[in-house]
């Protein structure tokens, strides 16, 4: 700088003043006005960057909320299902513990066995459990129903699965035969239920107390499987409503995260704000006062 | 001597002092005009004869004043500063623009764009797994596939104008350097003529100077004032102005593999006799950098990531099977490059062609959606991939913006310092006013006691004692 003091010079100078803390304050409104601290990513590439995280992250939990609920359903459904089947199993047994009593007449055993044939299609019923018409224990098999009416599987054993956190996906439904026996046509009892419950039923008419026996150490098994498929159900069902937890946490948690990587501290901006205007006005002020100085004022 | 010598000299300094008031007022009238330069008046004293003798002269040094020159205040130096400052900062400027424009298409936050599109899609997937038979569910799934494709689409149409915007630019800067380099060296021919008449082209040359700003704050160059007044502007070898006439540039389209393989041509300026210029600073040489190197940079990104896009659905999507059990479909057709990028024809327009299952899997089953599905949020996916360019996007446009802004401040500091030394201040000039108003009435004071001298010589003259 030569230390000349010029007019020209003057107005450039204080022309650029003012428009630097004119942009100060527009740009103290801009985050007011919008909400947001940026504008676009370039005004801060590394937070644009964990913008974009968050984003993602809150988009991926929104989403296995969604799997979570979806697999919460199915679990619900199929633990319904198998609570009622275990009830109507029990009462088979009941049934054929009856049948196996000496003191049974042939009429009645042939009462009980049609009891025991409704049972089994009661738990036929059951086993063809559906959500939005998809058969629960069909696996990935699209048909309307798991099993026929004679008993016969339809669906495969594919699994059905959620992902219901980053690293753990969880199978939802099973298939038929895992839960209610693989058929067996050479030994019914070794069968599915509803053949056990079929031979059963076969069995007591022909008054055979072995025969009826066998079948209630048969109906035992298949209840075991049930139950174990219970337990199964029921341990994911709580492993499900922890994760439930854990996951809305965290999108809590995020929400806030982004919320205070992308959002505007209103208390800091409105200062912001406020100091802007400060300078604008003292700079407007300070360039009135100087232009109007001159050499002039002083001479007449 | 004379005794009206006496006289002379006094009308010497009258003379003189109102030229110097004449200058003053032209410079107070200028005080804000840009590109005006203030302009002094150089004085000297009019030197009697030389040497004192008894034949040759006379006891008196000298015989009044005169105006030696009325010149402009310019520092060389500070103006080809100026010059080569704002003409960076022109360049870097331009190139930040470029980018500024490119990542207002293609960068946001993730709530629009590719980048929410991609997050979409593989909710639609996630969907998809949880209820693999509902052809609802498949149609957002291929509506939310078909934004994607749109999203690519206009992020390339986006570069491509933007691209655009500057090859057109490039053909504008030229016709104004044309139509400056001809305007200089007309008024070139003007200031000569000026000079040698000894006639005052003070004004002439600021209005050649202003031009010459324009010009290299366009192109740069390297200009250089002769002594006669003319001036001469070289280009990369080339002399655009020189010995009072222009030459003449021309913009030319030339193929180019890096461009070509994004429909686009390398846009290039040439001399009359077709030699490609290579300009180095101004806005020229940003529009070309931005439109031949930058846009193309980003393109490349693009394309690269459109093909990694669809090889990593097509790669999943293949090898599963749509609802009629065919594999094999692909989902994003990329060989159009990311202009033309879409849904493949396999699935679209038919939800029931998405592989939602394996191969040999029952047909509710999912293994081919959770790969989909999976593919949003994979730390190598294409969603990740995306991020990143954006990111680094921002990243350089930032950096282009800072440079662009600091080359700016540079320029202006070069401005002001210009102004320091060429601009009018009032006070000054207020100063000489009264300096000048002073000595002529000095002046005329000389001139009445001339006169009062010269009364009592010729009217009083043998009065004495009457």
């Amino acid at each position: 700088m030569t230390g000349r003091v010029t007019e020209l010079g003057n107005v450039n100078r204080f022309t650029d003043w003012g428009s630097a803390a004119r942009q100060r304050l527009a740009q103290a409104e801009q985050q007011i006005a919008s909400g947001r601290k940026y504008e676009r990513p370039s005004q801060a590439p590394v937070q644009a960057g964990e913008i974009l995280q968050s984003r993602h992250r809150l988009a991926r939990l929104q989403q296995f909320v969604r799997n979570q609920n979806s697999a919460t359903e199915w679990l619900q459904s199929a633990d319904a299902s198998l609570q009622s089947s275990t009830a109507a199993l029990t009462r088979a047994r009941t049934l054929a513990l009856q049948a196996v009593n000496a003191s049974t007449s042939s009429e009645g055993r042939d009462a009980i066995a049609a009891e025991i044939r409704s049972v089994a299609r009661e738990v036929l019923s059951l086993a063809n459990t559906t959500i939005d018409g998809r058969p629960i224990f069909a696996g990935t098999h699209d048909g309307a129903a798991a099993y026929d009416d004679a008993g016969q599987y339809l669906g495969d054993d594919g699994a059905v699965r959620r992902r219901v956190d980053d690293d753990l996906t969880i199978a939802v439904g099973n298939n038929g035969p895992a839960v209610f026996g693989a058929a067996n046509g050479a030994d019914p009892y070794n069968g599915s239920v509803f053949q056990v419950l079929e031979e059963l039923a076969v069995q007591i008419e022909a008054g055979s107390v072995d025969g009826g026996r066998d079948g209630i150490e048969a109906i035992d098994a298949a209840m075991s499987r049930i139950s174990d498929e219970l337990g199964r159900v029921g341990g994911i069902g709580s492993r499900l409503d922890a994760l439930g937890e854990r996951t809305l946490d965290e999108e809590l948690r995020v929400t806030g995260q982004l919320s205070q990587r992308e959002d505007t501290d209103i208390a800091e901006a409105v200062i912001r704000l406020r100091s802007a205007e400060a300078s604008y006005e003292a700079t407007l002020a300070a360039s009135a006062r100087s232009l109007n100085r001159s050499l002039l004022d002083f001479l007449r | 001597m004379s005794d009206f010598a006496a006289l002379n000299t006094a009308f010497t300094g009258l003379d003189v002092h109102r030229r110097r008031i004449d200058v003053i007022g032209e410079n107070i009238a200028n005080a804000s005009t840009p590109g005006y330069r203030r302009r002094t008046v150089d004085l000297s004293a009019i030197e009697g004869p030389n040497g004192l003798g008894v034949f040759t002269g006379t006891d008196r040094a000298g015989r009044g004043v005169e105006i030696r020159s009325i010149s402009r205040v310019i520092d060389p130096l500070l103006e080809a500063h100026v010059r080569s400052e704002t003409s960076r900062a022109a360049s870097l400027g331009i190139q930040a623009e470029a980018l500024n424009e490119l990542e207002a298409n293609w960068a946001s936050f993730g709530d629009s764009g590719i980048s929410a599109a991609l997050r979409d899609l593989g909710a639609a997937f996630d969907d998809l797994v949880n209820d693999p038979g509902d052809t609802a569910i498949r149609a957002i799934v291929l509506q939310r596939g078909d934004a994607v494709a749109a999203a690519v689409r206009d992020a390339h149409a986006a570069a491509i104008d933007v691209h655009n915007g500057l090859d057109g630019r490039v053909d504008t800067v030229v016709d104004r350097v044309n139509s400056l380099a001809s305007s200089i060296a007309a008024s070139d021919a003007n200031i000569i003529a000026a000079r040698a008449a000894g006639a005052d082209a003070a004004s002439l040359e600021d209005g050649r100077d202003a031009l010459i700003d324009e010009l290299t704050s366009l192109v740069g160059g390297d200009v250089r004032y002769d002594d006669n007044g003319g001036v001469s502007i070289t280009l990369d070898g080339l002399r655009l102005v020189g010995d009072g006439r222009a030459a003449t540039l021309s913009t030319a389209r030339v193929a180019d593999a890096a461009l070509g393989v994004h429909g686009l041509d390398r846009v290039e300026v040439q001399t009359d006799n077709g030699r490609t210029l290579t300009i180095r600073s101004g806005d020229l040489a940003g529009t070309l950098d931005a439109a031949n190197g930058l846009i193309g940079e980003q393109l490349n990104d693009l394309a690269t990531f459109a093909q990694e896009l669809a090889d990593s659905y097509n790669t999943a999507h293949t090898a599963g099977a749509g609802l009629d059990g065919t594999t094999g479909r692909s989902f994003f057709d990329a060989t159009g490059g990311p202009g033309g990028f879409s849904l493949h024809a396999d699935v679209a327009g038919d939800p029931t062609a998405i592989a939602a299952r394996g191969a040999t899997a029952g047909s509710l089953d999912t293994t081919v959606a959770e790969a989909l599905a999976a593919l949003s949020d994979s730390p190598d996916g294409p969603s990740a991939a995306w991020d990143q360019l954006v990111t680094e996007l921002a990243s350089v446009t930032a950096g282009a913006m800072q440079r662009a802004n600091t080359a700016g401040q540079t320029a202006a500091a070069a401005e002001a310092a210009r102004t320091a030394t060429s601009g009018v201040s009032l006070d000054e000039e207020m100063t000489e006013l009264i300096s000048a108003q002073r000595a002529y009435e000095a002046s005329a004071r000389m001139i009445s006691t001339v006169d009062e001298m010269l009364n009592t010589l010729i009217n009083n003259t043998g009065l004495v004692g009457r």
